[in-house]
């Protein structure tokens, strides 16, 4: 019996499994994309998108979409609390003096942190794209989908974000 | 671009967002609050946003009711707690010990337990008891380093870092001195600008969880046995004339201000099982 077979109630019912599933599958890994996206606190972000995808009866029926309606609302929600801690920022007044002195540790720096660093300094869509394809692993229509950009512009992206990062790298010429 | 260069960088990349991407904590209730979000969805109330007043406070609490079932009850552990599956109970004072608090020996015991283990005096294999015996806290951001409370003859406190160094063990003040009478204490390890934060400190009332909140409203979270970069180790120890405190040390988390090289300023607040705030330190640098 498929999905779409189901009345109402019992098409709720599967839903909430189907959900769980997804869950188990995916929620670490949209975790982490949303953390390497730059969301500052990357569980509610992904959590969030878990909610969403349940109030979507629609993706529910159709279990095989689900995963790209996720991250893409991953990207999306994480686009907009970059946005939202932007303008918080721009609305701030300056810094005021620090209130008592730190303790200052240098802490040791992994290898890898300096290419997460150039990932920062990317375009979002540069490395939205980057992410995508290295961290999910997706073909470029799956990234173009997520990003809801033309596969050209997200395989484009993925292009220039690579040679942005090694320039930024130092390993190769402007 | 040369196609060796391109697949060179292709690798690392891959590989840094392999280890960058699983260092980001998943709370063992995220199931359940997924499912408390839908509901509040699907019962009519409204759903706009994310309701970033909400959640922090709920995530946190319940974040921090799990922490606590697993500190009160080391049977919770996995494995029994005996130290199987994650490791909880990696350093000398995992977060299973801390009730009752661990009795630290009295402050001369102490000290010359200390003493023998800054000068080398210890023999590797009695490290790890030696640190037990100090109520060693283990730091979620660096292995093989451990935090300790030493109360000072004045009864002030400060935490030090104690580092294996191959056969030595180099011991570091880490934190300034806590004045005797202060109840609670919040170091902060952070450079100006860009770059990794990590908070060390201790409290007598009981602590669970943490919450990072930067001006600029940037929010980090921590949990008492959480994994990841919400990783805190914490326990709680009998300190000379102090009494029972909870010691905690935070993993370590990259924050990057708005301009490179500005000032950093935030509030860390400590919360309680219940989620409840029981402590509000700023910090800056």
């Amino acid at each position: 019996m498929s999905v779409e077979d189901l009345g109402h109630r019992e098409a709720v019912t599967l839903s909430g499994s189907v959900l769980e599933e997804l869950f188990a599958a995916h929620y670490p890994r949209l975790v982490g994309l949303a953390g390497l996206l730059g969301a500052d606190d990357p569980e509610d972000v992904a959590q969030e998108a878990f909610a969403r995808l349940q109030g979507r009866g629609g993706a529910l029926r159709r279990p095989e979409t689900a995963p790209a309606y996720l991250r893409a609302t991953v990207c999306n929600l994480t686009r907009n609390r970059r946005r939202h801690l932007r303008l918080v920022r721009l609305r701030q007044p300056p810094p005021p003096e620090p209130a008592a002195a730190a303790e200052l540790v240098v802490l040791d720096r992994e290898g890898h942190r300096e290419l997460i660093v150039a990932l920062d300094g990317l375009s979002r869509r540069q490395r939205e794209a980057l992410v995508l394809r290295y961290w999910l692993d997706l073909t470029d229509q799956e990234v173009a989908e997520a990003m809801d950009v033309s596969a050209g512009s997200a395989k484009t992206h993925i292009r220039r974000g690579i040679a942005a990062l090694q320039r930024a790298l130092g390993g190769a010429p402007e | 671009m040369t196609e060796g260069g391109k697949r060179d960088i292709e690798e690392a990349l891959r590989e840094a967002l392999r280890v960058q991407g699983e260092s980001y904590s998943v709370s063992p209730d995220a199931w359940e609050r997924v499912r408390n979000r839908a509901g509040r969805g699907a019962d009519g109330s409204r759903r706009g946003g994310r309701r970033r007043l909400a959640g922090p406070v709920l995530a946190a609490s319940a974040v921090a009711c799990t922490a606590v079932a697993v500190t009160l009850v080391p049977s919770h552990l996995p494995g029994g707690g005996g130290g199987s599956g994650r490791d909880h109970r990696a350093g000398p004072l995992a977060p299973g010990s801390a009730n009752p608090p661990l009795r630290l020996p009295a402050q001369p015991e102490a000290a010359a337990t200390l003493a023998e283990l800054c000068a080398g005096a210890t023999p590797p294999q009695e490290r790890g008891r030696a640190l037990r015996k100090l109520g060693a806290l283990r730091d979620p951001g660096r292995r093989n380093r451990w935090f300790v409370v030493a109360e000072q003859a004045s009864g002030n406190i400060q935490i030090q870092a104690l580092s294996e160094a191959g056969r030595r063990m180099t011991c570091v003040p880490y934190t300034r001195v806590a004045p005797r009478g202060w109840n609670s204490f919040v170091g902060y390890s952070g450079g100006r600008g860009a770059g990794e934060a990590s908070w060390v400190g201790f409290a007598r009332v009981p602590v669970a969880s943490f919450e990072a909140v930067y001006d600029d409203g940037t929010r980090m979270r921590f949990a008492c046995g959480g994994g990841g970069q919400g990783e805190a180790t914490c326990g709680r120890v009998a300190v000379g004339r102090r009494g029972a405190v909870t010691i905690f040390a935070t993993a370590p988390r990259v924050y990057r201000p708005r301009r490179e090289g500005e000032r950093v300023t935030g509030v860390f607040n400590l919360l309680n099982s219940a989620g409840k705030v029981v402590g509000r330190y700023q910090f800056a640098r």
